[in-house]
């Protein structure tokens, strides 16, 4: 199921909010728990049931390994089990097909490939067990009641985009007693940052991912205008998209009393790519630092070897966001400008001017979007060829972008809304910032109420998914 | 707190709720109930996919004539005339079998006649799971009333509903059925733009063997036609086969795939023809079929053929039983095969 969509708005999330604080007021915390767990799986299997089993039998398997570390003593066998089980499901569903394809092409074979289906989050909802395994092996989590950990596994606001939260930040606030009564002063601000995410999705994202489908899904018929302004739009699309899906994710959790943490904080106005990785998926640098870069050695073992780590995290990060050569080189080239900015880390922050900075590190981020959403290196190539013949004759196809809100408007009218939103993701609080200081201001209840209306109405005529659900 | 989340809520539902209200008043695509001013709706041809399911819902009628653009042209009037019956016409260009199941299944419970030209090509040899090519407003076709609100809260709809006050308003458009879908005032028909609307093929080296289609056409039937006639037992069904031209036949004999057709075609009739409220009626018309002045191009005649076809069925003019079906057969797969198409060129 999807957030922007009439289901999840006009049903599942009032029917969920209701039963759980009415179960939780009449005293049935348990049942109120089982309610929430239930309601996720709704959610998760609205669309197709058919990985409702894997991810039931994932919560199962590790919690019983992580009860088997505690309980037996059998720790490391148990330990070494759940590893296996998370990166077996994650390795056969995400990457089985990668790895052959690459042995067929080397070795001239013909093995079969599986196309499996993706089963929907499976990235995130496998990464936040490891963390649990991990964190038990290494004797810094207790052993949770199955129900907690399963509503801490299944919760819907943050299942299938995440952000990645670890055990310690989420089961806690379930047993809070003070957390199970319905509270407006949670439920307040959980309505804005919801509206403000259902916005960013619906009004901007969609609207500019249009532009940007038509120029990636042929990039040969790009001028360099085209080329920028499809760019451009991808750039902003991901942002807008992720961080809409995080927002909304946040406010749904602030309705239940829970709180997330944080995911973006404004990651265009980094001025270094080290800044931007602090911003950007913020709960996916945290899993990274904490369970692939330390266990590594993180800076204690000498520069070069810390220069080897970072690339380690950045290549596995690319991997991690998808299964092609177009990711990994995504997050090798990231791991790069990383490693030279470390080295030249002063040269950065004391004799470039912040505004070169800025410009440095949003036009490295935005070539290196094209990877990202090129279907393949090939096509990367060819898009980057275009982008960089300086052809600017006929100014941007028409053809590019006379689609969804920008049909039959001048082209001007596209190129202010990328100027716009430039501006907005740079300059304007963000969703966080806003929660910070929030006040049940009367500008704040026009704004929340023009927001939700818009996106509600613009949802009908093809309901989209998150970007991000593919990874 | 509690006074701004009560606010906001409160004044989302509200517009939701005005906005949902203006949508059913108006009701642009008669979801719920025909329309309630006398100018306005109807927009487009190429709109049946959305206006039709709402006329077949809403409307009311004891008869229709539902069919692919090959009954575009009629005239409910005429219907009315011959038969005595309230008349509507609910038609969608390039319809597929199971676009015309899916608006069958809301016809009303006392529909009397339902007149319903059955396409050749489409019915033998497109999957029965095939729809027409294009997003389906599936909230349109179906009765459950949970996805109403795609329609009630939905930008195009509600943009519509505000097009039909503003047109109703200027005076444009109708609720004329008898317009609704026609394009013989768009297209020109004669010989000339028949055959420029046509482009020979190339002679096939092999022929397709008579029984290629027999299968999908019994699944066809299975899937899409059966459930309307078994479903509707109290309305009588006049369906026919829309009389093409000769150059249609030139293109299928030059192909190979003429037989292919004609046994599959007679199959389909030989199926509805066991049912007790059905009259098939094969309108193998050669003064019209011959004559490409009738034509725009290989298949599509000019409205005067559809008052013609509905007086034949009035009188019981070319209809078509299950004890004539083999005779009929083998006369016109002769005449098909003994026609000279040259002479369509001249």
């Amino acid at each position: 199921m999807l957030f922007n969509s009439y289901i999840f708005i006009f049903v599942l999330l009032p029917v969920s909010l209701a039963g759980y604080f009415l179960l939780n007021r009449a005293k049935f915390s348990r049942p109120a728990m089982a309610w929430l767990c239930l309601m996720s799986l709704v959610f998760y299997g609205w669309v197709t049931p058919l990985y409702l089993p894997v991810i039931c039998v994932s919560i199962a398997a590790n919690y019983a390994l992580a009860s088997a570390m505690t309980l037996t003593k059998h720790k490391k066998a148990a330990f070494a089990a759940a590893l296996a089980v998370n990166l077996g499901v994650l390795f056969f569903y995400k990457y089985y097909d990668f790895f052959i394809g690459n042995v067929n092409r080397v070795l001239k074979t013909d093995l079969v490939l599986l196309r499996l289906l993706l089963p929907l989050g499976i990235s995130f909802f496998t990464f936040q067990q490891l963390s649990y395994v991990i964190d038990v092996y290494k004797g810094s989590a207790p052993r949770y009641k199955f129900l907690d950990y399963a509503a801490f596994i299944l919760f819907f606001p943050q299942l299938v985009a995440g952000p990645i939260c670890l055990h310690s930040e989420i089961i806690p606030q379930f047993e809070d007693a003070k957390l199970k009564r319905f509270n407006f002063a949670n439920f307040a601000p959980g309505l804005l940052a919801f509206a403000l995410g259902l916005a960013k999705k619906t009004l901007i994202a969609d609207q500019l991912g249009a532009i940007a489908n038509l120029g990636f899904a042929a990039p040969d018929a790009l001028n360099t205008a085209g080329a920028l302004v499809s760019m451009f739009c991808y750039t902003l699309q991901i942002y807008f998209d992720f961080s809409g899906y995080s927002d909304m994710a946040t406010g749904i959790s602030l309705m239940f009393n829970i709180r997330q943490p944080q995911n973006f904080d404004s990651p265009y106005r980094s001025l270094t790519i080290l800044e931007f990785w602090k911003r950007w998926h913020m709960t996916l640098t945290r899993f990274f630092t904490a369970y692939v870069y330390f266990p590594l050695g993180g800076s204690r073992k000498g520069t070069l070897r810390t220069y080897l780590n970072v690339m380690a995290v950045f290549v596995i990060s690319g991997f991690w966001h998808g299964a092609g050569w177009t990711f990994i080189l995504w997050g090798f080239l990231h791991g790069i400008f990383s490693v030279v900015t470390r080295i030249f880390r002063k040269t950065f922050e004391e004799r470039i001017h912040p505004a070169f900075n800025w410009l440095l590190t949003f036009g490295f981020v935005n070539a290196a979007w094209v990877l990202f959403r090129s279907e393949s290196l090939q096509s990367a190539l060819t898009f980057f060829r275009r982008l960089s013949a300086l052809d600017f004759a006929g100014g941007i196809p028409d053809a590019l972008t006379d689609v969804g809100v920008f049909a039959g408007q001048p082209q001007i009218v596209v190129l202010i809304a990328i100027a716009l939103c430039v501006f907005a993701s740079v300059q304007l609080k963000n969703t966080n910032e806003r929660l910070a200081n929030f006040r049940p201001k009367v500008s704040a209840a026009i704004s929340a109420v023009i927001l939700l209306v818009l996106s509600v109405l613009s949802i009908s005529g093809g309901v989209s998914t998150f970007l991000y659900w593919n990874f | 707190m509690k006074k701004w989340s009560t606010a906001v809520i409160c004044s989302c539902l509200g517009v939701f709720l005005l906005l949902g209200c203006f949508t059913a008043l108006i009701d642009p695509f008669f979801l719920y109930h025909a329309p309630i001013l006398d100018r306005g709706y109807l927009m487009g041809r190429y709109e049946e996919i959305y206006y039709s399911p709402g006329i077949l819902r809403s409307f009311p009628y004891e008869a229709a004539i539902i069919g692919t653009s090959m009954a575009e042209n009629s005239d409910p009037g005429d219907v009315e005339r011959l038969f005595g019956l309230k008349t509507v016409k609910a038609t969608m260009s390039a319809g597929q079998p199971a676009d015309f199941r899916e608006l069958m299944s809301l016809l009303h419970r006392g529909t009397k006649l339902v007149i319903r030209a059955v396409d050749m090509l489409s019915n033998v040899t497109a999957a029965p799971e095939v729809y027409r090519d294009e997003p389906r407003p599936g909230y349109l076709y179906n009765n459950n009333p949970f996805d109403d609100i795609e329609y009630l809260l939905g930008t195009d709809v509600l943009e519509r509903s505000y097009e039909t006050v503003k047109r109703a308003r200027a005076g444009e458009y109708s609720t004329s059925l008898a317009a609704y879908a026609r394009w013989s005032d768009i297209y020109p028909i004669s010989k000339e733009e028949a055959l420029k609307n046509y482009e020979r093929p190339e002679l096939a080296d092999s022929t397709e063997p008579a029984d290629a289609y027999l299968a999908n056409v019994r699944e066809q039937f299975e899937r899409n036609i059966k459930p309307s006639l078994e479903g509707y037992p109290g309305t009588e069904f006049y369906m026919f086969n829309p009389p093409v031209s000769m150059l249609y036949w030139d293109r299928f004999t030059r192909e190979g795939k003429a037989d292919a057709l004609l046994d599959g075609y007679f199959e389909l009739m030989r199926l509805c023809l066991e049912y007790d409220n059905v009259r098939f009626f094969w309108f193998d018309n050669r003064e019209l079929t011959t004559d490409l002045e009738n034509y725009r191009d290989q298949s599509h005649y000019g409205p005067e053929w559809n008052t013609w076809m509905f007086e034949q069925m009035r009188s019981g003019g070319y209809e078509i039983t299950s004890g004539s079906l083999e005779a009929v057969k083998a006369e016109f797969a002769a005449f098909v095969h003994g026609y000279d198409y040259e002479s369509l060129f001249d």
